[in-house]
């Protein structure tokens, strides 16, 4: 049974913060595009932009594995 | 559908607009060769007029900014420092005594106007085009592209560390190369690309990974030093280090570029030595160091925090707390770089998972071939965020124009016969 909650505890992890950093990929991504469109030169600001959110997923990654190693 | 077919069924039309397509292409052709005969009968021509007036039209621009009386005249003009001698000899070799080089006061011009050239060693110049990718640093401000040759490469290795797909990239970057010619932007990314090869290979021999877990099932390639298949927690304190050893790296580099101003210079040194001792007591508390060492280390801190505040302002706390969100924000290296050996060993799975050992096999190079695009695209992108946003916080001051010489314009895009 504590394997079971473990992985769900794991996989909410993961769940909530891939959510939160397509959400906000999904604004930036629109804002950017039309950003673009006016400026090309903005390119690198861009993707930058677009990258920055993605520390959510990643640290929500990093806590999925720290509850899979340190709680099983 | 053209006029006169306006009515007619599909079956019908079609028959009867074949032999018009045919026609079309042949005087497409003709068309394409009556244009090509025009471009090698005055294209030269063209091309060196139009060189020619640009010319003019700079040097008339010129004419307007210099002043000029009936017997002299002075121009004004940015020369880099290093071609400042070369300059003066020309010109005197040109025109003889008749003209004076002088160069202006630097205090009068010391700032924002100034344009910027980056200087560096051969070794580092190819990753100025890493630099150049955001604006160019001020003048008189820090160049961070030595700092990106050494920590590109190094950063993309430990996430890819793999000797087959290092190997895979060195091939990629030897065609490049060759192809072109050893010049411009080819040349600098196959130096670039073979920088991050040698890093991968020398992490993939680190590692002990061959396409994944190939090496270690065929050749027997023990891990050296880490192996990222199991030991997730130790990579993780090492994309946690490395992260702090780049973060006071880039502070240093803010307080020495500061030294003109001693309170931010200050302030900027006395972050750096909080984020250690904040890092020194989290180490004592995962008991990475004697747990004798937290109390001092909490005490100093406490003792800090004040002079920071004194010195900064209250913002100092937020931008304290940002810095150590920044360091956090390379565990990034670990988790890209163990999805990566993950997918390779998955990909070996492959293998054996399907019935035929052709498909198999099949499907392994495929999903090999993904991966490997996947660990050419996505470091690149985290390796550059992580530059662009977390390290060059620390120091870099945006907003120098790029020198641009007053030289004959040449055509960059048009085709030249």
């Amino acid at each position: 049974m504590e394997a079971l909650w473990i992985a769900v505890g794991a996989a909410l992890a993961i769940t909530g913060s891939a959510l939160a950093t397509a959400w906000a990929q999904s604004r930036i991504g629109a804002a950017v595009a039309g950003a673009l469109a006016e400026k090309p030169e903005l390119r690198t600001t861009a993707v930058l932009l677009v990258a920055i959110p993605e520390t959510m997923v990643i640290l929500g990654f990093v806590v999925a594995v720290l509850i899979v190693l340190r709680g099983g | 559908m053209p006029v006169g077919l306006a009515g007619a069924p599909l079956i019908d039309a079609l028959p009867r607009l074949r032999p018009r397509l045919a026609e079309l292409e042949r005087e497409l052709a003709e068309v394409e060769a009556a244009a090509t005969a025009l471009r090698d009968a005055v294209g030269a021509e063209l091309v060196r007029a139009r060189r020619g007036l640009h010319d003019e039209l700079l040097a008339l621009e010129a004419r307007g900014v210099a002043a000029e009386t009936a017997r002299a005249f002075v121009v004004e003009g940015w020369v880099p420092a290093r071609a400042r001698a070369a300059l003066a000899t020309e010109l005197h070799a040109r025109l003889g005594d008749a003209v004076v080089v002088e160069t202006v006061g630097r205090d009068h011009w010391r700032g924002a106007e100034a344009p910027v050239v980056l200087t560096n060693p051969r070794v580092f110049e190819p990753f100025e085009r890493l630099t150049a990718m955001l604006p160019l640093p001020r003048y008189g401000s820090v160049d961070p592209t030595p700092f990106v040759a050494v920590f590109f490469p190094m950063l993309f290795g430990i996430i890819v560390g793999d000797v087959g797909y290092g190997l895979l990239l060195a091939t990629i970057a030897a065609i490049l190369f060759a192809r072109g010619r050893g010049r411009g932007l080819a040349r600098d990314l196959a130096k670039i690309a073979a920088a991050v090869a040698s890093y991968m290979i020398i992490f993939g021999v680190l590692y002990g990974e061959l396409f994944g877990d190939l090496g270690e099932r065929w050749f027997g390639m023990r891990p050296l030093w880490l192996d990222r298949e199991d030991a997730v927690l130790p990579f993780l304190g090492l994309a946690i280090a490395l992260g702090l050893v780049h973060m006071l790296l880039g502070l240093v580099v803010s307080a020495i570029s500061r030294r003109g101003h001693p309170r931010e210079a200050a302030g900027r040194g006395l972050t750096a030595l909080m984020l250690l001792l904040i890092a020194l007591a989290l180490a004592t508390v995962f008991e990475l160091l004697p747990h004798a060492l937290f109390t001092p280390a909490i005490v100093a801190l406490l003792v800090a925090f004040p002079i920071l505040i004194a010195l900064e302002g209250a913002t100092a706390l937020l931008e304290l707390l940002t810095t150590v969100g920044h360091v956090l924000s390379y565990a990034r290296v670990m988790a890209l770089g163990t999805a990566s050996v993950m997918l390779a060993v998955v990909a070996n799975r492959m293998v054996g998972a399907f019935g035929g050992a052709v498909i198999g096999v099949v499907f392994a190079l495929l999903f090999h071939l993904v991966n490997f695009a996947i660990a050419l695209f996505s470091p690149t992108i985290h390796v550059l965020r992580l530059h662009y946003v977390e390290f060059f916080g620390t120091f870099f001051s945006p907003g120098g124009g790029r020198y641009q010489p007053f030289a004959h314009w040449s055509p960059g895009s048009v085709a030249s016969p």
